[in-house]
């Protein structure tokens, strides 16, 4: 078990409700983690629910980045739920919402 | 010269643990003068870029070396605070403080610590020097 973050699958959509704070110290567990259950159950919906976390900074973007890129091979989309304004405010800062496979969900 | 209402001055081992105890450490002493939540939300990441910084970057990820962190009050509810590191420093500043630019490409990175820093705060600048290290001062004036 990862006290860093949950895992649900149902209907093609991974849910992965992340709850550590987000940044460099925590950002290879939660990729690993987040990568392994990708391959495992190929999903054509990655979705991250960010309500549990308390900051992110741009090792969070990054994180995302990089799991958009691994969506692109493996075919699936990546949806963004439960952003703090800041959070927001730093992925807006990093035009993330302009890619194709990514989308934020207010 | 601006009078200084309150100091703190900080050294950290460069572990990445580290980082969320600069985070905390920086925000609890600032929020004697009572800063909004997003005020607070802003300077928390600032702080963990270029703590982050000096980490990956100064030190190589090695988890040796110190990192510097200096916060100042001012009597008109500016503060300021300066991160700097005893590391390898940066060859060309400019190059690095533009948007996306980064040199880690083993773990991932966006090149953007720089960029967050100066768009959460209010003015970014930042000294360094090959082989001796760097020091970046951030400053931001909250509101009354
Ligand atoms: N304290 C430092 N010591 C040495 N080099 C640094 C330092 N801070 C930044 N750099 C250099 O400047 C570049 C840009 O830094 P910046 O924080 O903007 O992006 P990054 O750290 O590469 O990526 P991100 O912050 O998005 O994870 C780094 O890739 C690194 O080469
Ligand atoms: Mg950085």
């Amino acid at each position: 078990m990862n006290e860093n973050l949950s895992l649900s699958y149902e209907a093609d959509v991974l849910r992965v409700s992340l709850l550590c704070e987000v940044d460099h110290h925590k950002a290879r567990q939660l990729r690993e983690a987040i990568d392994r259950a990708a391959f495992a159950y190929r999903p054509r919906v990655l979705q991250l629910d960010f309500t549990a976390v308390r900051f992110m900074d741009s090792s969070g973007v990054a994180l995302i980045l990089g799991r958009s890129a691994l969506g692109e091979d493996l075919g699936f989309c990546v949806v963004l739920s439960g952003l703090a304004p800041t959070a927001r405010r730093l992925l807006r800062l990093s035009g993330i919402e302009g890619r194709r496979n990514v989308t934020v969900r207010p | 010269m601006k009078r200084i209402e309150n100091e703190m001055k900080l050294r950290l081992v460069a572990k990445s643990e580290n980082e969320s105890v600069a985070r905390s450490a920086v925000s609890a002493f600032v929020a004697v003068l009572n800063p909004t939540v997003e005020e607070l939300g802003d300077i928390r990441l600032a702080v963990s870029e270029a703590v982050t910084n000096a980490i990956v970057h100064a030190y190589g990820g090695s988890g040796e070396g110190l990192v510097y962190i200096s916060v100042r009050l001012y009597a008109d509810r500016e503060i300021s605070v300066e991160i700097s590191d005893k590391g390898c420093g940066i060859e060309d500043v400019e190059r690095a403080r533009e948007p996306f630019f980064t040199t880690g490409d083993g773990e991932e990175r966006c090149g953007m610590g720089f960029l967050v820093m100066q768009s959460f705060m209010d003015s970014l600048s930042v000294r360094s020097k090959v082989g001796r290290g760097t020091a970046v001062l951030m400053r931001k004036k909250l509101t009354p």
